[in-house]
């Protein structure tokens, strides 16, 4: 299944721009999706301290992936 | 809502307004504002990147806890997009019977912000370069 990865701070630019498009198996965790993220980019270094994340929350490494919504990787975080 | 990401220019005094009760003896208030220099550079500018839904909701979370923990009535908006030097980026406004619990409200939101708010921000320089700033890893955040 193809699934649209959204990139924000730093990770807009690591080359691939604002998001990904990448082929994902069904059932993946979020530490899968996020090794296909690194490999698709070439590189795990800018995924340093980053998460996956949905609409509604952050997802540790383990929980599975939903098959729909928006997916995010989220680099650490600096508002205010 | 209380709890709001903004594309327009924050208004300090709406929200304090809109925390303002009859039973208040104190509004408190935090205004964060885009400073002209960083660690020796001059900054002309900010952008702020956000994922918008899920900072919806992690900022009204956070304004829901401050309210909870402090006995306050909170409000809080932060800016996304490019900002100038001076303008604000985060507002917030808390009004309690007594002034300690506004202060220490205002102070929990900001905190909280930094840390939890899917928000990042990228300076650009006098010497048109730019960089984003490192922060606070969410891993561990739910």
């Amino acid at each position: 299944m193809t699934r649209k990865i959204e990139l924000y701070g730093r990770l807009r630019d690591a080359g691939a721009g604002e998001a990904l498009e990448l082929d994902l198996a069904a059932g993946l965790d979020a530490a899968a999706v996020l090794s296909a993220v690194a490999q698709a980019l070439g590189s795990k270094e800018p995924l340093a301290g980053a998460v996956l994340a949905t609409e509604a929350e952050v997802l540790s490494a383990s929980d599975p992936v939903p098959e729909s919504g928006r997916l995010a990787v989220l680099p650490p975080v600096c508002g205010g | 809502m209380r709890g709001l990401i903004q594309r327009e220019p924050l208004d300090a005094a709406r929200l304090c307004a809109a925390v303002e009760s009859p039973s208040h003896g104190a509004v408190a208030s935090f205004t964060g504002v885009v400073r002209n220099s960083h660690e020796g550079k001059s900054v002309v500018a900010v952008t702020y990147d956000c994922f918008e839904p899920l900072a919806a909701k992690v900022l009204a979370a956070i304004v829901a806890e401050a309210e909870a923990k402090f006995g306050a009535r909170v409000a809080a908006e932060h800016r996304v997009g490019r900002l100038k030097v001076g303008e604000a980026s985060v507002a917030i406004a808390a009004g309690s019977p007594h002034r300690s619990e506004s202060f220490d409200a205002c102070r929990y939101v900001i905190e909280e912000i930094k840390v939890r708010l899917p928000v990042w921000k990228r300076e650009h320089y006098s010497d048109g370069d730019g960089a984003w700033l490192s922060g606070c890893s969410l891993a561990g955040h739910r």
